[in-house]
């Protein structure tokens, strides 16, 4: 489980500028199979450009470079379409808000169902009984009923282990998640987080995990990376840089979640998902 | 502000093309008597000429000068849609304002606005020039009757987004009066996109006036306009295609400098509605 | 649902009723004696009498108002006052083919509008969408009425492919029925296509960008696909809307073009009936076309809720 010879992902000297403005500067850090690293800051420090670069899904006026190197291959400057087929298959994305990430007009099981046949070439039916085990795999059981759902119809903390569901659906090693987290509420929050470390676990993936709550984070990530105006400023192991912070901007973020330290190793989390879930699909029913 | 504005607007390439073309057409109209000869000077000898170098564009049926023809329709279709457009806009400002800020006024206002702004304008102008009779000042009333709702609706629009503005909120609530609140924040915001809808506006009115007198509706038919040419042009067309092609020039490049100018217009002004 | 619909329909009610309503103003504030003008020139005293009569306008205001009020809501129109037929049947009979008419207009902009507005749109600031979006700034420039004009120069005058004017009902010959209808229904579909162009290019442009667009991308799946599947089922609903619109504004363009090509429809018969004066008729018309206007919106809301899972009545 632990530090293996090669990082799955090592990403060095990243810049990301759109015109002359540079928005990432020279951003490294590297991530292995079954580890978590976390990448703190506030918006606008850069964090969710950092991603997209990775991912490959920067939007057209902002350009990349520098080095981002996965599972032995050079990602910058690959063609579009070879960078495009790895998107599902090998680097699951899941985004802030579900609610706009998924397809308003299109049920959950459509869009499951078509990276699951493109990537995996499954069938229709085979495709749809691996939803429903992805559906049971992220804690939502084994429910046809979100498969033939619309987004507007289930909870944020469902919607949001859709999206999980989906981002891990075509089994890819490494998997970056966005603020995963800040458009739920806060016992959500923690479940959903519980969620993607188990499934970490489970999967042998490599996690990224973004947020501008670095004591939301801290519990769930082994490595920390502190980013502040589009350039890191801290990193190293997280237990390292909460209790001996270098830098003032990580001081600040500590000061900034009080909680930190204070609370409990093991929140008394509720295996709630369920419970959301009827609830959610009685009040969809409106 | 009003000033950045119309620097935005002087950089944006595709408006200064529509204003361009809206200018040749203006100064045309303007320099017509200039310009042309008699439009009424009517010549039984020379119908139907080619474009020569005393006919520029040929003559039509009559034997009148076409170039003549063309550059005093011009004057026609441009005066009419300056009234027209001058009323429509006036009106449909103070009401608009008048909605947005009134409720009683909006509720009646607006279903009347309704009821209009969904129906066909070119068949209720032709049914109005119908019930009132030919002439100029009935066409120029049945177009401003069609226009007026499209501006108020949009002002309207304007009006109660300033109104919500939480310091124009705040204004109210500390008891402001009504007029001052209307003269200093509503008034000045919903003139923006009311330069936007007079420019829509103006090129609705040049279409309409050149279908209707092309129907032989509204105009006299020996006042020179670009619909009038155009009709004949139908029975001419074979032998003269000259007819056909001008005048039909002229009311493209009119509305195209229109459509464009009011685009750039739209972008610098009203920002919100130019993403659509 | 019912619930629903009734209250549209009393918001559509305006629709119908301000039309109407203006009609009956204006008659009666026209400067100059309406009757006196619809008689002719040379009529006399008994006969304009007669006119005025038969217009109901020799009653007090409010009693021509109820009256009149009375009958629009029986339907009642009356006859024209040139011929002896009922409104009603004139009004129907001519609404067929201007139905016809712009069912085929509709077509024509349905099958190149949105089409080039999604290739313009996926391909934006290329040579293609330059060349369209100016091709539109044009068709919307265009007058229909003088593109028919030249229509019928190119291919009724000069080739000779098409008739320049005239109808031959469905039901006699559907061959003939379209050769005629072509040239009218390319020349009023092409400038609604160009409407019809723009709205879609700025709806695939909106939709291109979104969230679950870029979350279909991050997934891999081909941009073709993407495009298909996920741009352009975002884009088809507002799209609804404007063919809505477009379809009210091809029955207005209807008007013009019909007369430019002789076909016998609802636009002729309103020209006649304004040129003449024929009062009760212009008055059919616009009642007509309204309610055409009135239940293609409740049309739209229906689509809209099919298209729209988030939309529920």
């Amino acid at each position: 489980m632990h530090t293996t010879t090669e990082p799955l992902l090592r990403v060095s000297g990243l810049s990301a500028r759109i015109g002359d403005l540079p928005l990432v500067q020279e951003v490294g850090f590297e991530v292995h199979r079954g580890r978590t690293l976390a990448v703190v800051g506030e918006s606008g420090s850069g964090k969710s450009i950092t991603a997209a670069a990775v991912m490959g899904i920067l939007p057209p006026q902002i350009t990349a470079e520098g080095s981002v190197f996965f599972d032995g291959t050079e990602l910058l400057g690959e063609p579009a379409k070879r960078r495009r087929a790895r998107g599902g298959a090998e680097i699951g994305y899941v985004f802030q808000e579900p609610m706009s990430a998924l397809h308003p007009l299109l049920r959950i099981g459509t869009q499951m169902i078509r990276p699951l046949r493109h990537h995996l070439g499954l069938g229709r039916r085979e495709a749809r009984d691996q939803a429903l085990e992805l559906l049971e795999q992220v804690g939502l059981g084994r429910e046809r009923k979100v498969l033939d759902a619309y987004v507007h119809e289930l909870s944020g903390g469902m919607r949001q282990r859709v999206m999980i569901a989906m981002a891990i659906s075509c089994r890819p090693r490494l998997l970056l998640a966005d603020e995963p987290t800040t458009a739920l509420d806060p016992t959500v929050q923690q479940q959903i987080l519980g969620l993607l470390v188990r499934l970490r676990e489970q999967l042998d993936l490599a996690l990224v995990l973004i947020s501008h709550d670095l004591g939301l984070v801290a519990r769930h990530s082994d490595e920390v990376l502190v980013m502040y105006d589009g350039r890191v400023v801290e990193q190293g192991p997280t237990a390292q840089v909460v209790d001996r912070p270098e830098h003032p901007y990580t001081r600040a973020l500590i000061d900034a979640a009080p909680r930190l330290g204070r609370r409990p190793d093991r929140l008394p989390t509720i295996d709630g998902a369920v419970l959301e879930q009827t609830r959610a699909m009685a009040g969809g029913a409106r | 502000m009003l000033r950045q504005r119309f620097q935005d607007l002087v950089r944006d390439r595709t408006a200064m093309a529509g204003a361009a073309l809206l200018g040749l057409m203006i100064a045309l109209a303007v320099l017509a008597p200039l310009l042309g000869g008699d439009p009424y000077r009517v010549d039984p000898t020379i119908t139907l000429r080619p474009p020569s170098a005393s006919h520029w564009f040929g003559t039509d049926e009559k034997g009148r000068d076409l170039w003549t023809m063309v550059v005093h329709g011009a004057r026609t279709s441009l005066a009419i849609g300056a009234v027209t457009t001058a009323l429509a806009v006036v009106t449909g400002y103070v009401l608009g304002v008048a909605c947005g800020y009134f409720r009683w006024v909006d509720a009646v206002v607006m279903r009347v606005v309704d009821g209009l702004m969904s129906f066909p304008s070119i068949v209720l102008v032709i049914s109005l020039v119908g019930v009132l009779g030919d002439g100029v000042a009935t066409m120029i009333t049945g177009l401003t009757v069609v226009l007026i709702p499209m501006v108020t609706r949009v002002v309207r629009g304007a009006a109660l987004a300033v109104k919500a503005m939480p310091m124009v909120e705040s204004t109210r609530s500390l008891g402001s009066r009504t007029s001052w609140v209307l003269l200093r924040y509503v008034a000045p915001e919903a003139l923006s996109v009311t330069i936007v809808q007079a420019a829509l506006a103006f090129s609705v009115t040049v279409l309409s006036v050149a279908a209707l007198s092309f129907l032989g509706i509204g105009l006299p038919p020996d006042v020179p306009s670009w619909g009038t040419s155009l009709s004949a042009a139908q029975q001419y067309f074979y032998s003269a295609w000259w007819i056909g092609v001008f005048p039909g020039l002229a009311i493209v490049t009119t509305v195209l400098g229109l459509v464009l100018l009011g685009d750039g217009l739209r972008d610098v002004f009203d920002p919100r509605s130019a993403r659509k | 649902m019912t619930n629903y619909l009734l209250k549209r329909l009393g918001a559509l009610l305006p629709t119908v009723a301000v039309p109407m309503v203006l009609l009956f103003v204006m008659l009666r504030l026209a400067p100059g004696d309406p009757a006196a003008a619809i008689a002719g020139d040379s009529a006399t005293t008994e006969e304009i009498a007669e006119v005025r009569g038969r217009l109901g306008l020799d009653a007090s205001l409010w009693d021509q108002f109820l009256g009149w009020l009375g009958r629009v809501v029986r339907l009642d129109f009356g006859d024209s006052l040139f011929a002896e037929l009922r409104v009603s049947g004139l009004v129907f009979e001519h609404a067929q083919v201007t139905v016809q008419l712009t069912v085929l207009a509709l077509t024509v902009a349905l099958l190149i509008g949105p089409f080039l507005g999604i290739a313009a749109g996926t391909r934006r600031h290329g040579l293609l969408d330059r060349v369209l979006v100016f091709g539109s700034s044009i068709g919307i420039a265009v007058p229909s009425f003088w593109l028919a004009v030249l229509l019928i120069a190119v291919f009724g005058v000069v080739w000779q492919v098409f008739p320049v004017a005239g109808y031959v009902p469905f039901s006699e010959d559907p061959v003939l029925f379209l050769h005629h209808l072509a040239l009218p229904a390319i020349s009023l579909g092409l400038v609604e296509a160009a409407t019809l162009f723009r709205y879609s290019r700025a709806g695939v442009l909106d939709s291109l960008h979104q969230p679950f667009v870029t979350t279909a991308r991050s997934m891999g799946l081909p941009e073709r696909m993407v495009i298909r599947k996920y741009v352009f089922r975002a884009a088809v609903v507002p799209m609804v809307t404007v063919v809505g619109l477009t379809t009210g504004s091809l029955m207005g363009g209807a008007v013009v073009t019909e007369s430019v090509f002789s076909v016998p429809g609802l636009g002729q018969l309103l020209l006649t009936a304004v040129q003449r004066r024929d009062y009760p008729v212009i008055e059919g018309c616009i009642f007509f076309i309204a309610v055409v206007y009135v239940l293609l919106n409740l049309l739209i809301d229906l689509l809209y809720s099919l298209l729209d899972p988030r939309i529920r009545y």
